[in-house]
């Protein structure tokens, strides 16, 4: 305890006449003065003396007013010290400068991905092939436009390390794939099936491959790492990587990640029902607008910004983990320990179950919403809701602004 | 020793400190917590209770070698509460070694 610490508390303790208050915090005051030029440290001199709950003790009782005064004051007194010290812990570790570190970290992580992207000309390859497809010609849907639903790309997956592309398309038969790897353009492995049998030779000229087909398998090394550059609608995508993966931009049905230990990117997603079964690592997943989102993530910084959803449910465990502008009806999140932020949320039904660690919970505007800790530091400011449940009593709070119809919230 | 006895123990001791030579609260709670086996939080409540009751008075000093401190001397009132108390002590001593010594003899 600091000597701040200790004198603070002593005067919320001490429950007498104030020129008796004024005089022992003087003496206790001076008693520091006096012990640190003696040489103790400040630590030292509050070991020595007796805790500010015993001092307030002697002197109430010598000094103090009555008995009830006493234990009303001395209550109250409690509920100030408790207070103060959860304020001044909480603001002391800064969730939000902690979080706002992760998010750095998770973007500089992601960042370097693109920067080290080995594969670094594949999604634009992969955009000449997307709009090679386009330029073929579909037939019209009831707008006039171009009806790629029936017959275009119907699935991308990585598997492992390969990158296979399903084109439902029989009759094209001329479409060109590129990869190019790092700054030397290269082809690297490719196995392009047969638009007949299903399986077709790769033409190794190091240039342009002229089929249209099918399906697209890649070979990529392992560890390797990809972007995936797709600006069309998909119906099911399916991506399972060893390789560290951004995915951005995709319109689709079905996306589902399944990859272990490996920093992943998922942004600008429009669609239906995202999956993502991550290992550990680094995920920052920004700007979705799907119907469905779930997330199972190990332990990593986790960076989860700008989605719209009607659903969304969320399993990490621990690690750093920011969670920001989000909008669903439900909202489910088993988080575990390490740093924690939720920050402006919205949505009818929420329930942010926390394990120990620091936790911020901070502009949330939900009908419905559920708060579990299991210990560490909470802190809630800013929320909005009809009916606040939950469980903190294991944790130190810090509670501000909290407007609840119905306040359950066991703290 | 039970605190009422202790509490008296201690107000004769605080009061005679003081009597020996003006002093403040650092320094008697150095001379006398160890002495009397008691916190320093009792040496500043005995030396509030004894000020509230018109037996010392305090005046600031600046000391030679330290910071400004603030001292105790007695009153006229804690000269006599003092001769008073050293006298019930007395009786009390002898009583109490009247006493033990029966019960030793024994």
């Amino acid at each position: 305890m600091s000597k701040n610490d200790f004198m603070n508390q002593l005067e919320v303790l001490l429950r007498v006449k104030k020129e008796d208050k004024d005089s022992i915090l003087e003496e206790y005051d001076s008693y520091f003065t006096e012990a640190t030029s003696d040489g103790a440290t400040e630590q030292e001199v509050v070991e020595m003396l007796e805790t500010p709950k015993e001092i307030a003790a002697t002197a109430n009782d010598e000094l103090g007013t009555t008995k009830s005064e006493d234990m009303k004051g001395y209550i109250k007194a409690q509920v100030d010290i408790a207070k103060k010290s959860i304020e001044n812990s909480v603001d002391l570790i800064d969730i939000d400068g902690l979080v706002s570190n992760v998010n750095k970290t998770v973007s500089e992580t992601m960042e370097s991905i693109k920067k080290n992207s080995i594969l670094e000309g594949i999604g634009e390859k992969m955009s000449e092939v997307i709009d090679k497809l386009k330029s073929i010609d579909y037939g019209k849907n009831n707008n006039g436009e171009q009806d790629y639903s029936n017959s275009k790309i119907d699935k991308v997956d990585i598997k492992g390390n390969k990158l296979i592309i399903s084109i439902n398309d029989e009759n094209s038969s001329k479409i060109g794939v590129r990869i190019t790897q790092g700054t030397e353009q290269e082809l690297i492995s490719m196995t392009i099936p047969n638009i007949v049998k299903n399986t077709f030779e790769l033409i190794e000229d190091g240039e342009t491959v002229q089929y249209l087909v099918p399906k697209t398998s890649i070979q990529l090394a392992q560890r390797k790492r990809v972007k995936l550059l797709i600006p069309t609608h998909i119906e099911d995508l399916t991506i399972n990587s060893k390789c560290p993966l951004s995915v951005k931009g995709i319109e689709l049905e079905n996306l589902a990640v399944k990859v272990n230990n490996v920093p992943v990117s998922i942004s600008d997603i429009e669609g239906g029902i995202v999956e993502l079964n991550m290992g550990n690592g680094p995920l920052s997943v920004k700007d979705l607008e799907v119907d469905k989102f779930y997330i199972d993530n190990g332990n990593g910084p986790v960076s989860i910004k700008n989605i719209e959803s009607e659903e969304i449910r969320l399993e990490c465990l621990d690690g750093p983990i920011s969670i920001k502008d989000v909008e669903s009806d439900e909202f489910v999140a088993k988080l575990g320990s390490g740093p924690l932020s939720i920050k402006d949320m919205k949505g009818v039904k929420h329930s942010y179950s926390m394990g120990s660690g620091p936790k911020s919970i901070k502009d949330i505007d939900v009908e419905d919403l559920l708060v579990e800790a299991s210990g560490g530091i909470i802190s809630m400011r800013d929320v909005k809701t009809k009916l606040l449940d939950g469980d903190i009593t294991g944790s130190v709070k810090s509670l501000r602004r909290i407007d609840a119809e119905v306040d359950k919230l066991r703290k | 020793m039970d605190t009422q006895f202790k509490k008296g123990v201690i107000e004769v001791c605080v009061l005679n400190e003081i009597k020996k030579a003006d002093n403040y609260g650092y320094n008697l709670v150095k001379s006398l917590s160890r002495v009397l086996e008691i916190g320093e939080s009792t040496i500043y409540t005995m030396l509030r209770k004894l000020t509230n009751e018109g037996n010392l008075d305090v005046y600031e000093k600046a000391g030679s070698d330290g910071p400004r401190r603030k001292y105790y001397t007695l009153t006229n009132n804690g000269e006599h509460k003092l001769f008073l108390l050293v006298n019930e002590w007395e009786v009390f001593i002898k009583k109490i070694n009247n006493l033990i010594g029966g019960l030793t003899d024994e």
